[in-house]
C-alpha cells in the first residue's frame, strides 16, 4: 500500500486516497468541432507510462483535494506531489 | 520422549487434551507437534491423496503433514498447523483426511494405485463427462481428498488490529536480526522486531553464542520492541508490512486470538533467515522422518527427543550441529549417510572424532516401517552396493533455501547462488536491506557480522555517523565444507512414484517428469499440473527440489530456471485475522434517519439501502408482504401516504459560478430557472451514458440544492468536485454535502394539501400561490421548513425538508393531522411500485451505465442550445433503437420476472418453445428486449413491467405480441405499452 504525502494534509496511506488517472487530460473547448476518433481519444486513449508518469489523486477520505502525483510506475516510487494548477 | 524441562514450557502446568479422542497431557508452551512427539505420537495423518500414514515433519511455518482439526468450547478451527498452534486445556485435536479412523483408513488401498493416478490424472479421467463428473466422481473425491470440513460454528475467539509506525522494522529476531538491533539501538529510532518464533535463537548449541545472543538481547532491552510468536506475511508497496500475532493462551482472558499487525516502516531490515529444505528418496515420507534442524528444535525448546536411534541424511555441514547436539544429550547416533565424498569441513571431522560413524558418498535408497519408520537401505554412489541399517528417526537435511517470500511478493530480483544452493534476493528494494542466512550466510559469525553491518548501513541512512565495531574475535571462524547440489536420490522408475517431492499435495518425482515429458517445462506450468507447490504450506519445502528435478529432467542449468511467483499471505491466514473486530454490525456503518425510531414503533421491515436502513413496508399485524403493499399504494392513489425520504442525496451549491456549473453538468439548461422554481435534470458521464438523476431548486442568487439518488449521492459529488478542481478552477462554486443536514418527509396523496395545512393554516398552499416544481419556506408547526412541489408518485406531493432534529417531531405531527385520512406510511417498495404506474426509472436500477438519455426516452431534456458533458458521444451513430417502454402482461395476474429476456412472436413460433434454454443458448433465437423493473399495480389490478426493447418506440400501443421468458421456461405473453401506465395525461399532480 502506498504511502502518499497529501499537499495540504501529510504523508498517510494510500486508502485514503482515490486514484485519478494521468494528470493533464484536458477537455476539448469545442467537443461538436472534434471528429469522432478525436473525441474517442480524449475519452479512452491513456498514456500508461512505463516508468514516470503524472497522475492525479484526490485525498477523498481527508481534505477531498485533487493533487497531482509523479510516480514510477515500475518501481512506484513517488517522486513529487504537488498542488493541481502547478 | 522428553528428556528435560526447557524454559519454553512450564512443566507446573500440566495441561490435559484429546487427540482423535483419547486424553493425553502436555505442559503449557508445548505446540500440539510437541505434544505428540512428547507422548510418542508420530503417526498422526493420512496424506491427500493415497492416505499415506504420515506425521509431523518440521517444527515451523513448512509443516506439510500435520494439519489437523481443533474443537473447542470456543471454536471449531479447520486445518491447524500443529507446529505453530500452543496447546490448551480441554482442546480435541482431530486427525482429518482419515475414515473411518487413523489407523485403518479406508482409502489407504490408493497407495497401491500410485502408478495410475499420476499427474494429470484428474484432467484426463474426469474431463468429459459432465453428467459422471457431478455424479459420482467429486462426491467420492470429495470423501477421500482433501482438507477439514468448513467451520460451521460461530467462532467465540477474538480478533484484534494494531497499527504500527517505525523507524525500522526487523523482521527475524535471530542472530543477524538482533546483531543489526544492536548497530541501531542506541540511536533513538524507533525500532520494532518480529520473529515467528515464541523463543527466538532458541536454536543456537553453542555455548557461547547462546550466551552473545541472551546478552545481546538483555542490552537491547526495552530500546527495541520485539514481537515474538509473530509472522510477517505480507509485503507491500512503501514498506508497508502486514503481520498476524498470535496471542499466547496463557494470561489470555479476554479469549484473544490474534492481532493484526499494520506496519509502516521507514526502513525494513528483513532478517528472516532460511528453510532447510530435504533430499528426496524412496518412501521419503513415513513418519519418524524430520528436517535436521527440527531434532535441534525440539530438544531446546520443549526438552524433546525425536527418537532413540538416529541417522542423518545430509548433503551440507549444517546438519552436522543437530547430530552432535544429539549425542551431547545422550541419544544414539547410528550413523550419517553424506552425499558428499569428501568431506573437509570441521564438523564432519568432529562427528567422526566424537565416534560417529559416516558413510561418505552413500545415499539412501528406500526407507521400511509401516507406521513409523524401522529401517533404511543405503547404498553407495561409488558401487552401488546396498545394505540396511536400523533407527528410529531419520534426520534429513538437503541444505538451507533463503527465505526470498517476503522480498519476492514486492517484486524483488532473485538470483541463484551456488554457494547455498539456493536463491538469494538480488537486489534490495529501496529503503529494506536483506542480512544473515537470508542472503546466503549460514555460520552463526557470519550472520551476526552481517547483521552489525546491515544495521550500520541503516544507520548512515537515517544521517548517524558512529558506526558500531563489535569484538566478536572469541567467536572461531569454523571452516564449512562445500555444500553440494543434490536434490533427490536416481531410482528406478517404480520407486520414483513413492519419491514425495511435495509432501503436502502426494507429487512424487514421477509426477514431475510425466509433467515434462507432456511438455510442461516451465515451472509455472509443472507446478500448475502436479499441484507441486500448492496447499497450506505453498511448497515452502519442495519448491526449490522440484526445480532441480525440472532443471535435470530438461537438460537446464537450475538459475535459468525461475521459483513460481510468491504472493502473500506468506502463511495460512484465517479471515478472522483479517476481519479483526469489523464483523456484523460492525463490519460496515449503518447510517439510520433521523425516523429510524418512528419507524421501527410502525412495526417497518427495513431493507438496506447502501449503508442506509429504509423502511421497505410497514406490516399490520398478520399481515403479509403483499398486502401491506397492497393498502400502502391504494392509501397514497386514494387518501395520502407518508414516506420517509430523508437519504436523497442533497448537495449545497453555492457561488457566483453555480448555474455555470449546472449548464455544464445536467443535459438541459437551467439559466431560465427562476427563484424558488424546481427542475429535474440528467447527468450524463463523458461517454454519454445517464449517470444520475435529480432535481435542482434555486433557493436565492446563486444558491442551489441539487438532489440525488439515494446510491449515488458520494459519487456525484466526488465527480462535481473532480471537475472543479481539476477542469473548471476558475469557477468559483462551493459543493457543501447536506443530505444529514435535512431530514425528509414526503406528504403525498390527493389529501397531502389537507394535512400540510393543518401544520400551518395561514399559508396558501393551493396550485396558484404554490405551483408544482416550486419551492417555498415554510413554518410548520413552528419549525422552518423547505417545502419543495415535486412528485414520484404523480400525486399531489409535497416534499418537505426539515432541520434533522426536529424531524421527529414534524413526522408525528403530520401522523396526528393525518389520522382523520387514515394518513398511511408507505416504504420503498411502495414507492417503487408508485413510480413504475408513472413510467419513472430508477437509476441504477432501470439503468445500468450503458443506457443513453434517448434510450431511455428523455431525448427532450436535451439541450441543443449549449454544451454539456457526454453531449459529443451523443452525436454519434448508434447502432442500437433499444427504448424504454412499458409491459403490459396479456393475463394481468402473471407478473413477468425481472432480468426476463423479450422474445419477438415470430421467432418463437418458427421455432421450438420446448428448446428455449437451448435456443437462447445457441443463439439462434435472439432476444429482443428486456425487463428492468415489473410489479403488481393495486390501483389498475394488473400486473405492470417496465424494460428496454429494440426497436420499442415503434412497437409502443400495437397489437404485436412479445413473450418474456418466465420461471421455468414459460413464456409469458405481453404487449407494448407507453411506460406512464397510470394517469398518462398528468392531471393528478395538482390533486
Ligand atoms: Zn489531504
Amino acid at each position: 500500500m502506498l504511502f502518499i504525502k497529501c499537499p495540504y494534509c501529510g504523508e498517510r496511506d494510500e486508502s485514503e486516497f482515490h486514484y485519478g488517472g494521468e494528470a493533464d487530460i484536458s477537455r476539448p473547448e469545442e467537443p461538436s468541432k472534434l471528429k469522432d476518433i478525436e473525441w474517442g481519444n480524449y475519452l479512452f486513449m491513456k498514456k500508461n507510462t512505463k516508468g514516470i508518469f503524472s497522475e492525479i489523486w484526490s485525498h477523498s477520505s481527508g481534505c477531498r483535494k485533487w493533487f497531482r502525483v509523479d510516480r514510477n510506475t515500475v518501481t512506484n516510487d513517488i517522486i513529487r506531489v504537488y498542488e493541481i494548477n502547478k | 520422549m522428553r528428556i528435560n524441562n526447557s524454559n519454553s514450557i512450564d512443566s507446573s502446568k500440566v495441561i490435559k487434551f484429546y487427540f482423535n479422542g483419547k486424553i493425553y497431557t502436555a505442559f503449557e508452551g508445548d505446540t500440539i507437534a510437541s505434544s505428540l512427539i512428547s507422548n510418542g505420537i508420530f503417526f498422526t495423518s493420512r496424506s491427500i491423496k493415497y492416505h499415506r500414514p504420515r506425521g509431523v515433519y518440521s517444527h515451523s511455518f513448512e509443516e506439510p503433514n500435520s494439519l489437523f482439526e481443533v474443537n473447542s468450547d470456543e471454536t471449531y478451527e479447520p486445518n491447524v498447523l500443529s507446529t505453530r498452534e500452543n496447546i490448551y486445556e480441554g482442546m480435541k485435536i482431530k486427525t482429518i483426511n482419515s475414515w473411518p479412523s487413523l489407523n485403518y483408513d479406508f482409502f489407504s488401498f490408493l497407495t497401491l494405485l500410485s502408478n495410475f493416478l499420476k499427474a494429470g490424472f484428474y484432467y484426463k479421467t474426469f474431463f468429459g463427462s459432465n453428467y459422471l463428473w457431478k455424479n459420482f466422481f467429486e462426491p467420492f473425491l470429495r470423501k477421500m481428498a482433501g482438507f477439514s470440513k468448513a467451520p460451521n460454528k460461530i467462532d467465540k475467539f477474538k480478533y484484534s488490529k494494531k497499527h504500527i509506525k517505525c523507524d525500522v522494522l526487523i523482521v527475524g529476531c535471530g542472530p543477524s536480526g538482533i546483531a543489526a538491533a544492536l548497530s541501531l539501538y542506541k540511536s533513538n529510532l524507533k525500532i520494532l522486531m518480529v520473529d515467528d518464533d515464541s523463543s527466538p535463537g532458541i536454536k543456537l548449541n553453542e555455548p557461547n553464542e547462546k550466551e552473545w545472543f541472551i546478552n545481546t538481547k538483555k542490552e537491547l532491552g526495552d530500546k527495541v520492541e520485539i514481537y515474538t510468536n509473530t509472522t510477517v506475511f505480507g509485503a507491500y508497496a512503501d514498506n508497508y508490512l502486514t503481520a498476524v500475532e498470535r496471542i499466547n493462551e496463557k494470561n489470555n482472558r479476554n479469549k484473544l486470538k490474534t492481532r493484526l499487525l499494520l506496519i509502516r516502516a521507514k526502513k525494513v531490515i528483513f532478517a528472516n533467515g532460511s528453510i532447510e529444505r530435504p533430499i528426496v528418496f524412496p518412501n521419503n515420507d513415513r513418519p519418524g522422518i524430520f528436517l535436521s534442524h527440527s531434532s535441534t528444535y525440539y530438544l531446546n525448546k520443549f526438552g524433546v527427543l525425536l527418537g532413540k536411534k538416529f541417522i542423518l541424511f545430509t548433503n551440507n555441514d549444517f546438519a552436522y550441529a543437530d547430530i552432535l547436539n544429539l549425542q551431547k544429550n545422550g541419544s544414539e547416533i547410528i550413523a550419517v549417510i553424506d552425499v558428499r565424498q569428501n568431506l573437509d569441513g570441521y564438523l564432519p571431522k568432529l562427528a567422526e572424532a566424537k565416534g560417529i560413524k559416516i558413510l561418505k558418498g552413500f545415499v539412501i535408497s528406500n526407507t521400511f516401517g509401516k507406521k513409523k519408520i524401522k529401517s533404511i537401505s543405503v547404498t553407495s554412489l561409488a558401487n552401488n552396493r546396498s545394505y540396511n541399517l536400523s533407527c528410529d528417526c531419520l534426520l534429513v537435511s538437503g541444505g538451507f533455501s533463503p527465505s526470498i517470500h517476503l522480498h519476492s511478493q514486492q517484486g524483488g530480483d532473485i538470483s541463484y547462488n551456488h554457494d547455498i544452493c539456493g536463491f538469494i534476493p538480488d537486489k534490495f528494494i529501496n529503503h529494506q536491506i536483506c542480512i544473515g542466512s537470508l542472503v546466503g550466510k549460514n555460520s552463526f559469525i557470519d550472520c551476526v557480522e552481517s547483521g552489525i553491518n546491515g544495521g550500520n548501513y541503516i544507520l548512515n541512512e537515517f544521517g548517524f555517523k558512529g558506526y558500531l565495531k563489535p569484538d566478536l574475535s572469541e567467536f572461531k571462524a569454523i571452516k564449512y565444507g562445500k555444500v553440494i547440489p543434490f536434490w533427490a536420490v536416481d531410482t528406478n522408475a517404480k520407486l520414483e512414484s513413492k519419491s514425495f517431492v511435495d509432501l503436502q499435495n502426494d507429487t512424487t518425482i514421477a509426477d514431475i517428469k510425466v509433467a515434462n515429458l507432456e511438455g510442461f517445462r516451465n515451472p509455472e506450468h509443472v507446478k500448475r499440473y502436479t499441484l507441486n507447490g500448492f496447499g497450506t504450506d505453498q511448497g515452502k519445502t519442495s519448491g526449490i527440489i522440484s526445480l532441480g528435478i525440472i532443471s535435470k529432467e530438461i537438460n537446464q542449468p537450475i538459475e535459468k530456471l525461475k521459483p513460481t511467483t510468491y504472493r502473500s499471505p506468506f502463511i495460512p491466514v484465517t479471515f478472522g485475522v483479517l476481519a479483526g473486530r469489523q464483523i456484523r454490525e460492525l463490519s460496515d456503518p449503518i447510517r439510520r434517519t433521523a425516523l429510524n425510531k418512528c419507524h421501527e414503533k410502525l412495526s417497518a421491515v427495513f431493507e438496506n439501502v447502501g449503508q442506509w436502513k429504509r423502511p421497505w413496508f410497514y406490516p399490520k399485524v398478520n399481515e403479509k408482504i403483499d398486502q401491506a403493499i397492497f393498502r400502502e399504494c391504494l392509501s397514497v392513489r386514494n387518501s395520502v401516504g407518508i414516506l420517509d425520504a430523508s437519504t436523497l442525496g442533497k448537495i449545497m451549491i453555492s457561488g457566483k459560478d453555480s448555474l455555470t456549473l449546472l449548464n455544464k453538468v445536467y443535459t438541459n439548461n437551467f439559466s431560465n430557472l427562476g427563484i424558488g422554481k424546481i427542475k429535474y435534470g440528467l447527468l450524463l458521464k463523458e461517454d454519454g451514458m445517464v449517470f444520475d438523476d435529480g432535481t435542482t431548486t434555486k433557493l436565492s442568487e446563486n444558491r442551489y440544492l441539487m438532489t440525488t439518488t439515494t446510491s449515488n449521492a458520494a459519487l456525484v459529488l466526488d465527480w462535481l468536485e473532480e471537475w472543479l478542481q481539476t477542469e473548471w478552477t476558475n469557477l468559483d462554486v462551493f459543493l457543501t454535502s447536506v443530505t444529514d443536514h435535512w431530514a425528509v418527509i414526503t406528504v403525498s396523496g390527493p389529501k397531502s394539501r389537507h394535512v400540510i395545512s393543518k401544520l400551518n393554516p395561514s399559508i396558501s398552499l393551493d396550485s396558484e400561490d404554490f405551483p408544482f416544481m416550486s419551492y417555498r419556506q415554510v413554518n410548520l408547526a413552528g419549525i422552518a421548513c423547505r417545502v419543495f412541489r415535486i412528485s414520484f408518485t404523480g400525486e399531489l406531493s409535497y416534499e418537505i425538508n426539515i432541520p434533522w432534529p426536529n424531524a421527529t417531531y414534524i413526522w408525528n405531527k403530520l401522523l396526528d393531522a393525518g389520522s382523520e385520512y387514515n394518513i398511511t406510511p408507505y416504504g420503498t417498495e411502495t414507492m417503487h411500485v408508485l413510480r413504475a404506474e408513472k413510467g419513472y426509472p430508477i437509476i441504477g436500477q432501470d439503468t445500468d451505465g450503458t443506457i443513453n438519455p434517448i434510450e431511455l426516452g428523455m431525448g427532450k431534456l436535451l439541450s441543443n442550445k449549449k454544451d454539456f458533458l457526454g453531449k459529443r458521444s451523443l452525436s454519434r451513430e448508434f447502432k442500437s433503437d433499444k427504448y424504454f417502454v412499458g409491459f403490459k402482461t396479456i393475463d394481468p395476474n402473471l407478473i413477468i420476472p425481472e432480468g426476463a429476456q423479450i422474445i419477438s412472436l415470430d421467432r418463437v413460433l418458427n421455432n421450438d418453445k420446448e428448446n428455449l434454454d437451448n435456443l437462447l443458448i445457441n443463439g439462434s433465437l435472439e432476444s429482443e428486449g428486456y425487463i428492468t423493473s415489473s410489479y403488481f399495480s393495486p390501483i389498475l389490478d394488473h400486473s405492470i413491467a417496465l424494460g428496454f426493447l429494440n426497436s420499442g418506440k415503434e412497437k409502443i400501443n400495437t397489437d404485436e405480441i412479445f413473450y418474456a421468458t418466465g420461471d421455468n421456461n414459460e413464456l409469458i405473453r405481453t404487449k407494448i405499452v407507453s411506460p406512464v401506465f397510470y394517469d398518462e395525461k398528468g392531471l393528478r399532480k395538482d390533486g
